[in-house]
């Protein structure tokens, strides 16, 4: 990686802390997914616009709120440069 | 074979004339420094739009295009729960291990994942271990990706299946063996593209032509209201079923050596996380509209010849014939892409990891290219025999392979790269744990192992333990090495 300054960097711990966010979010992602989906799909099966309630706000809610948190996680807390 | 038009054939014609002319391209493009160098990992000069397009068209594959429209067609709203750990496989494909890779892969020169592995441990077993691993695997993977490929032909143009299964297999290997990594990122990216848009427009199409969401809802409940459940009909997902899915795609995606190798490829770690990005609104577009494809065929196109025909049947029953040539590319583009990337993979695992660095002696560059392309004409061979015994449906392979890789590799990986304890007899232990019990779960239980969770589930289980114990009883590498790979900080305590 020729453009960061002092060449690819031996530290590992920032990789780790993006490592460590990384995984946070999927265990958040798959208690708020599978549980909102079962939770929800226990009840009756209706529909809100065509589409199964469980799956509107159990799999494409919650699909649309981590893509804002990748976005975030993209954005602000996978850095460029690792050391001087 | 369902109804189609010359057309169809035309804009096959084209794709395949287009993806071989841009191999073309990419090969005039060889940065040089060396033929593995070139053709591994394509010089490391990958940049956001190409390692991103290339790490998506690697990750949808057949399964993803055929596969998985045929479990919706036979399962209904179920397996938009049964997709859903794809929330964030962006997230955790570029985080848990990208941008580590890609400076190590800087710092140590490795050229595939095994190099990386017998470089940090300094051992010639876990690259031996590793590389017959990953053969195994991903030529089982690619079984499924000519099954897939021979299905859309079949389905398409009445190609008998086993023509289709050599077809794929001649025109694949060709343009991999010819153009290398970048050959296969550049093709990949123009896959990549391909398919989003033939997903999209079909999904478009089949909405329209079925009368809209409301419509699709009633044609599901008057088949059978289980279609519209998170279980779906017979019990398809019970909540252990789901619970593993979260855990397979996100995960299996992460510890796949195919994608893995893509960092190594990358160009600096900016490139990394535009890549991210991109990657992060590709799949928010693409998987949900792959699985409504599948549930829209159900509609459309209730009974099937085959279940793995339900992508091919609901875009012709969908889409106008005009543009039907078009949209059918996008399973071939998501089948060639893995393929080739699979290929390659799989002949740097002989070539490299068996071979080269195996030997005593110097291999020169044009015997560094005979026995690369030897080998991808091997592994090719190996798989086109297996697919010609198809299972009813591919995704079981897909699942199988991609789900092995990743518990026999995964957290074998992600220690050796984040702790500085991990030896070298803990790496093997978690390989080889990883592997046999990933094999024999699946042999006694199938794909519902203890507590009706995936075999995958407890195999990641056993490999971290085995990695960790292991290592906890015998000393770390030499500091020299370690410091190869750690700051100082780091390995305080470690003498």
């Amino acid at each position: 990686m020729p453009e960061e300054q002092g060449g690819p960097t031996r530290d590992s711990r920032p990789a780790r802390r993006e490592a460590l966010e990384a995984g946070a979010l999927w265990f958040v992602a798959l208690i708020a997914t599978v549980g909102l989906s079962t939770g929800l799909g226990a009840g009756p099966a209706d529909a809100v616009l065509g589409v199964p309630r469980w799956a509107l706000f159990g799999v494409f809610g919650p699909w649309l709120a981590f893509f804002g948190l990748h976005i975030w996680f993209c954005r602000l807390r996978k850095q460029d440069r690792r050391e001087p | 074979m369902y109804e189609s038009a010359s057309s169809v054939q035309v804009a096959f014609a084209v794709y395949i004339a287009l993806t071989f002319g841009l191999a073309y391209l990419a090969r005039r493009q060889a940065a040089g420094g060396g033929f593995l160098q070139e053709f591994l990992v394509g010089g490391r000069t990958i940049g956001p739009w190409v390692l991103g397009l290339t790490w998506i068209a690697t990750a949808a594959s057949g399964g993803t295009f055929i596969g998985a429209p045929a479990l919706a067609h036979a399962n209904g709203w179920s397996v938009m729960l049964w997709i859903s750990g794809y929330i964030v496989v962006a997230t955790t494909g570029f985080g848990l291990l990208g941008r580590r890779i890609a400076e190590l892969g800087s710092r140590t020169g490795a050229l595939t994942f095994p190099d990386l592995l017998r470089d940090r441990f300094q051992s010639r077993s876990i690259g031996v271990v590793s590389g017959i691993a990953m053969l195994v695997l991903h030529t089982s993977f690619i079984v499924a990706q000519y099954i897939a490929g021979a299905r859309v032909l079949e389905a398409v143009m009445g190609v008998p299946y086993a023509a289709g299964v050599l077809l794929f297999a001649v025109i694949v290997g060709l343009y991999t063996a010819y153009g290398g990594f970048r050959a296969v990122a550049w093709t990949d990216s123009f896959q990549a593209v391909v398919m989003l848009v033939g997903v999209l427009l079909t999904a478009g199409f089949g909405l329209w032509k079925a009368g809209g969401l409301q419509a699709v809802h009633d044609g599901l409940a008057a088949q059978s209201p289980d279609l519209l459940t998170p279980v779906g009909p017979d019990g398809f997902l019970p909540l252990p079923a789901a619970i593993s899915f979260f855990f397979v795609w996100p995960l299996a995606t992460a510890g796949g050596p195919s994608l893995i190798t893509r960092f190594l490829a990358c160009r600096d770690t900016a490139s990394l996380r535009r890549a991210a990005l991109l990657i992060g609104v590709y799949i928010l577009l693409l998987y949900p509209a792959v699985i409504f494809v599948g549930i829209l065929g159900r509609v459309l196109v209730p009974e099937l010849a085959a279940g793995d025909h339900a992508m091919p049947a609901t875009i012709l029953a969908a889409v106008p014939s005009a543009l039907a040539g078009l949209v059918l590319a996008a399973p071939m583009a998501a089948i060639m892409s893995t393929i080739s990337s699979f290929l390659l993979v799989a002949a740097g695992a002989i070539a490299r990891d068996l071979y080269e660095r195996n030997t005593r002696r110097t291999v020169g560059e044009g015997r560094a290219r005979a026995v690369t392309h030897l080998s991808i004409l091997a592994v090719g061979l190996v798989a086109g025999g297996f697919a010609l015994y198809p299972p009813d449906y591919l995704q079981y392979i897909v699942i199988f392979s991609g789900t092995g890789l990743a518990a026999t590799f995964l957290f074998p990986t992600l220690l050796a790269v984040y702790w500085p304890r991990m030896n070298r007899h803990g790496c093997i232990a978690g390989i080889v744990a990883g592997f046999l019990s990933f094999l024999l779960q699946y042999a006694f239980y199938g794909t519902r192992s203890f507590l009706e969770l995936d075999p995958f589930v407890w195999s990641l289980g056993i490999s971290a333990a085995c990695c960790v114990l292991v290592s906890r009883t015998g000393s770390p590498e030499a500091r020299p090495v370690l410091e190869r790979y750690f700051a100082a900080a780091e390995l305080r305590g470690i003498r």
